[in-house]
């Protein structure tokens, strides 16, 4: 086997279709493994990784290439995931309205969160919540990255994100009394 | 970086890397290569970029042995509790049971020679990767090997672990599967010195161990197959081992399952990433685990 070097971009090699593939057998279980995390759910994690790939595929076949490496389709596949979780969830407007109202002002929750409790919340709430919250705090990313993933204004970004958090903190709540 | 006394900042957690079913990733493969195109002779110059003229499945699981006592009882047992169909072939001294519709094939044989779990990785040349074992610091047990390099080799490892290689051929003889499974496949769990591990497979079969996590000591090899170093986990000698878990869509009804068999459902765990497990035995005794993503 060759050495693996996850910088290698498909984009700058020579046969394309074979650098595709190549960097395919290498990215596989990595786009796999974080879509599957993320979004719990084996069956939905293959379907966006297909899509991932095929956006890859089509990306390279078209003029002037990016550079398509391991990162690039994590990037794609962290697209893809908020593309879902936006099909899903419809009736999102009306939860980010509703969570408007009874957002107050920001105060510390310095709650020790169990990550099983965590995971069920997340996975119960709208799509844009479970994103800008997912984006945010699970891949950590800065603000403004999430802000660019989710097509939005950095201060749209922003209140979207304390509204989630509000949302979040609710429904952390319900799950543990009904837990207990 | 979010807030450090924020609580949220918690959530953060790397993914780690995770392989999809070998069937997924074959399909996926062929979609890709039609939409790049890509003709016979490109992928023949495709595949020949993997050394030893292989292809990037080289070294990747396409069969377990499973030992049992006795091979048609355990099948009974597998169908019921997995769904599992097999074509069953009388040998001289035993009977095996090839699976016709899981995603990698378990042999299921009551030969009491053979090692408990042994798998087996597809390989383009098994001559060379055969040849490369010894160097290593393995032994070839068996060979078969054919003048075009491929045919099939039965090895042990350097750490004493067994497996085998074969270039897959499309055999066609069984019968059409009649159902889906409903267990696969689901991890070769190899409890070993992950640094020899990593030696050893990397010349051999092409391996490059992938640690899931820093804090971690379990590392994927390829999709199916992990290394726990048990040892540098808990500071204590530990004997290298391997086990198979059967991946089942949840854990709690199939563990039920396995108690309507007469089997023993083991206690459920949940210390493989994402995965809810248990280890259990089949109503002869065989251990086997079960993993699954739900409970439900």
């Amino acid at each position: 086997m060759p050495a693996r070097n996850d910088n290698t971009a498909v984009g700058e090699a020579e046969d394309q279709g074979a650098a595709m593939l190549s960097l395919y057998e290498r990215a596989l279980p990595v786009v796999f493994g974080y879509l599957a995390d993320r979004c719990g759910d084996r069956a939905t994690a293959e379907d966006l990784t297909s899509e991932t790939f095929l956006a890859a595929v089509a990306a390279v076949k078209a003029p002037g290439p990016p550079a398509v490496s391991i990162a690039w389709l994590v990037g794609v596949a962290r697209h893809k995931l908020v593309d879902h979780w936006r099909r899903r969830g419809r009736h999102d407007r009306l939860v980010d309205r509703a969570a408007t109202e009874v957002t107050g002002p920001e105060d510390p929750w310095e709650h020790e969160l169990d990550r099983l409790r965590s995971d069920a919340v997340l996975a119960g709430l709208g799509g844009h919540h479970r994103a800008v919250l997912t984006l945010r705090y699970v891949d950590g990313l800065p603000v403004g990255e999430v802000a660019e993933v989710l097509d939005r204004s950095v201060h749209a970004t922003e209140a979207l994100l304390s509204r989630a958090k509000a949302a979040f903190r609710r429904a952390y709540v319900v799950e543990g009394a009904d837990d207990a | 970086m979010p807030d450090r006394t924020d609580s949220f900042a918690s959530l953060r957690r790397p993914a780690p890397p995770l392989g999809p079913d070998p069937t997924f990733a074959a399909s996926l493969r062929r979609r890709l290569e039609r939409e790049l195109g890509m003709t016979t002779a490109d992928l023949n110059r495709s595949d020949s970029t993997a050394g030893r003229g292989g292809t990037d499945l080289d070294g990747t699981l396409a069969m377990v042995h499973l030992r049992v006592a006795d091979a048609d009882r355990a099948m009974a047992f597998l169908a019921a509790l997995a769904g599992w169909e097999a074509e069953r072939v009388p040998f001289d001294d035993h009977i095996s049971h090839y699976t016709i519709n899981t995603a990698v094939t378990v042999r299921i044989l009551d030969d009491p020679g053979s090692a408990p779990v042994v798998p087996f990785y597809r390989m383009t040349m098994v001559s060379e990767a055969a040849a490369a074992v010894p160097a290593a610091g393995g032994r070839v047990v068996e060979s078969g090997a054919e003048p075009d390099g491929g045919g099939w080799a039965r090895a042990v490892d350097d750490q004493g672990l067994p497996f085998g290689m074969y270039r897959p051929r499309g055999y066609q003889g069984s019968a059409a599967p009649g159902r889906p499974a409903t267990g696969e496949v689901g991890l070769v769990f190899m409890t070993a010195d992950a640094t020899r591990a990593d030696r050893f497979y990397g010349p051999v079969l092409g391996w490059h161990l992938q640690r899931v996590h820093p804090d971690s000591n379990y590392f994927e090899a390829v999709p199916a197959v992990g290394v726990f170093d048990e040892a540098a986990a808990f500071g204590r000698p530990v004997a290298p081992s391997l086990r198979l878990y059967l991946s089942v869509p949840a854990l709690s009804p199939a563990l039920a399952r396995v108690s309507e068999l007469g089997g023993r459902a083991g206690e459920v765990a949940q210390d493989m990433g994402p995965y809810y497990t248990a280890w259990c035995s089949d109503d002869q005794g065989t251990g086997f685990g079960l993993m699954a993503e739900a409970l439900q």
